[in-house]
């Protein structure tokens, strides 16, 4: 039972936030939260993969199932690749929160809401030096930093969050 | 598990077979079933290449795995499992369907849309039993149990009729017959 990582994409399909959790031994007497890298591979084709498969079953999902049948939307809400299971949750603003896992972890969607309404909501949201929109315009694209979520707060809280869950290790 | 609707792809990604067994899954258009698989076939291969590091892996131990497999198929007489998807999509999960993908050695996609599982709080359930298998992989075993006999009813009624052609769409009222009596 492992938690691999966490991202974050926002409406632009921008990976907003990246963070990845390494499990190996060496790491653990050092200070937990520093563990794994924060915001590396937001630009990989790894994200961007993940993004195009997230998009395409989300529309395969909602397809399938007749609008007038459901009250609610279909929604995705976990998909396996291989050993890796991943969760997904998309908040009404269209930003997707996204946990890949071991195979055996089977419903983080409260896990997901957690981390959307106490910890994005907390720290992006009602901090008003966060900005609104993490999209890099086109002529911003050397000041790479905007479109990430660096906010220390929100970094540190959902180490510690997700960390304390008895899924985590 | 209630069985919705099985596919049938063919290795190129087209949809060679489709039966909606039980009502519950919205009804598209012919052309859209075409996409629909095309788009599952695409997602698969993208899939495949976002967990390259999990296929070196089983490597590790050579002579262990060789004993190992040695001693599989002289249990089962089966070189290798029916099942080649090891690093692809496998499932699906959506608050109102699961969808199971199978695929065969050449190539071949079985997809089954079933109804969803009841929601499990993982969390609740770690505390009491640590070594305990999730249960959606129990599911996916469940799964693969129907895939099995319908891969032997496949082989069995649509590989050996002698008018089927080869990647060409099913159409054998007996195939059909055969799928429902295992559902």
């Amino acid at each position: 039972m492992t938690i691999y990582s966490f991202h974050i994409f926002d409406r632009h399909c921008n990976c907003i936030y990246n963070r990845e959790y390494s499990h190996s031994s060496s790491d653990n007497n050092n200070n937990s939260t520093t563990v794994g890298i924060v915001n590396k591979n937001n630009d990989s084709n790894g994200s961007k993969l993940l993004f195009g498969i997230l998009y395409s079953l989300k529309s395969m999902s909602s397809k399938l199932i007749d609008e007038e049948t459901s009250p609610i939307p279909n929604a995705l809400k976990s998909f396996t690749l291989g050993k890796f299971r991943i969760h997904y949750f998309e908040s009404l603003t269209n930003l997707k929160f996204i946990l890949i896992t071991d195979i055996n972890i089977d419903n983080l969607q409260h896990i997901l809401w957690e981390l959307y309404s106490n910890y994005y909501i907390k720290n992006c949201i009602q901090n008003s030096l966060s900005p609104i929109e993490f999209k890099i315009s086109d002529d911003l694209k050397e000041n790479e930093l905007t479109g990430k979520i660096n906010n220390h707060n929100f970094i540190h809280q959902t180490d510690q969050f997700l960390q304390s869950l008895s899924v985590f290790n | 598990m209630k069985v919705y609707s099985i596919y049938i792809l063919n290795k190129a990604g087209g949809l060679i077979y489709q039966n909606d067994v039980n009502p519950g899954l919205n009804r598209l258009t012919a052309n859209d079933y075409l996409v629909l698989a095309g788009t599952l076939h695409g997602v698969h291969a993208i899939a495949s290449r976002l967990t390259p590091a999990l296929n070196g892996r089983d490597t590790t131990n050579p002579t262990e795995s060789h004993s190992n497999k040695n001693a599989a198929i002289l249990s089962t007489g089966k070189v290798q499992d029916a099942n080649s998807n090891k690093s692809g999509l496998q499932s699906i999960e959506t608050d109102l369907f699961n969808l199971y993908i199978f695929q065969t050695l050449t190539g071949i996609k079985f997809i089954l849309v079933t109804s969803p599982n009841p929601v499990v709080h993982n969390l609740q359930q770690i505390n009491r039993e640590l070594t305990n298998r999730g249960e959606l992989s129990k599911q996916y075993d469940q799964a693969n149990e129907v895939f099995k006999h319908l891969y032997i009813v496949y082989s069995d009624y649509v590989m050996k009729d002698p008018f089927y052609s080869l990647d060409m769409p099913i159409k054998s009222s007996l195939f059909d017959m055969k799928v429902k009596e295992i559902i």
